[in-house]
């Protein structure tokens, strides 16, 4: 057992080995190692990462989600997984479109069960063979995947406690502003010399014009 | 006294939450029930999301900090920290990062 980077390289490279057929690339980015992986190979590899006693990744840190609207396949689902005995951890990354899906992880590990759904609930990533995917964050009755790139900041609906009815009640979102962004380098440039919506007044009169 | 011995005690659903003392938030369980004994629990545990990581797609990276103060109170700086580190890693800001973060808490 090697420590370190130089543990993580060897890892990298029986990774690569074992798993030629399933991982199609292996790469170490800023000292963490992340494979690419099939899809319909994941639970092979989860498996295969768990119990090979080289790598002994038994611990699911992590499964998430990412939206990249603008590749043929949008989302990735993520997975990150601990090897407790040698120190190292190591990051899966499998692509996947709206409509296909996943083989869950459940039967691998068993905290797979809420990390997939919340994948589920913020991206649409359906997982097959999950025993229980509903969603689990957002509310009752909610529509939609929030963490999509196409889904606004502010939602669709909004709530509010309507006395009439003695109830929480759902309306469309109705925004009282508009959105302002304050991308500044330095707080002093957030002052402008015309600020916003001064081009819309009348013009100040000049000395020229003025009686 | 008899009466009460020979009585069938059926599992029943009990709603735990979303507001209770003991809860330290909110979060609501639906308990099924075997006497005193709890058999099954659905956890809802979605009441206090806040969406941060939505909200933080339109803002910048120092903008983005103090969400993670609010994500933990108990260990906001923790939150702080990884955030800071997942930052400059990602950005591979070798100047910015010598003098912060990553130096006071180096990996290997």
């Amino acid at each position: 057992m090697t420590l370190g980077i130089e543990g993580l390289r060897e890892i990298s490279a029986h990774v690569s080995r074992v798993l030629s057929d399933d991982v199609t690339s292996t790469e170490i980015v800023r000292g963490e190692l992340v494979a690419r992986v099939k899809r319909a190979s994941i639970v092979k590899v989860l498996t295969a990462l768990r119990d090979d006693p080289k790598l002994a990744f038994t611990q699911l840190i992590d499964v998430c989600g990412a939206d990249y609207p603008e590749t043929a396949e949008r989302f990735e689902v993520v997975y990150h997984l601990l090897s407790m005995s040698l120190n190292q951890r190591i990051r899966l990354k499998l692509t996947v479109g709206e409509e296909t899906p996943v083989p869950s992880a459940t039967s691998v590990f068993a905290c797979a069960d809420w990390l997939e759904r919340e994948v589920w609930d913020m991206y649409g990533v359906f997982f097959a063979d999950h025993p229980d995917l509903r969603r689990i964050l957002t509310d009752y009755g909610f529509e939609g995947h929030p963490l999509r790139k196409d889904f606004p900041l502010t939602g669709y609906v909004e709530v509010r406690y309507d006395q009439e009815q003695k109830r929480v009640i759902y309306e469309p979102v109705k925004l009282a502003q508009d959105f302002r962004t304050f991308d500044f380098l330095s707080p002093w440039e957030g002052i402008q010399k015309l600020l916003p919506g001064d081009e819309k007044a009348s013009p100040a009169p000049t000395k020229q014009g003025g009686a | 006294m008899s009466q009460v011995a020979d009585a069938e005690i059926e599992n029943y659903t009990l709603n735990f939450g979303p507001q209770h003392p003991a809860a330290h938030g909110v979060l609501r369980l639906v308990l099924e029930m075997d006497g005193e004994v709890i058999d099954r629990v659905d956890a809802h545990i979605g009441l206090l999301h806040r969406g941060t990581e939505k909200l933080i797609e339109y803002k910048t990276y120092l903008q983005a900090l103090p969400y993670f103060d609010r994500l933990d109170y108990v260990s906001p700086m923790n939150q702080e920290q990884a955030y800071s580190l997942a930052v400059e890693n990602s950005s591979a800001s070798k100047s910015r990062s010598a003098r912060s973060t990553s130096a006071c808490y180096s990996r290997n």
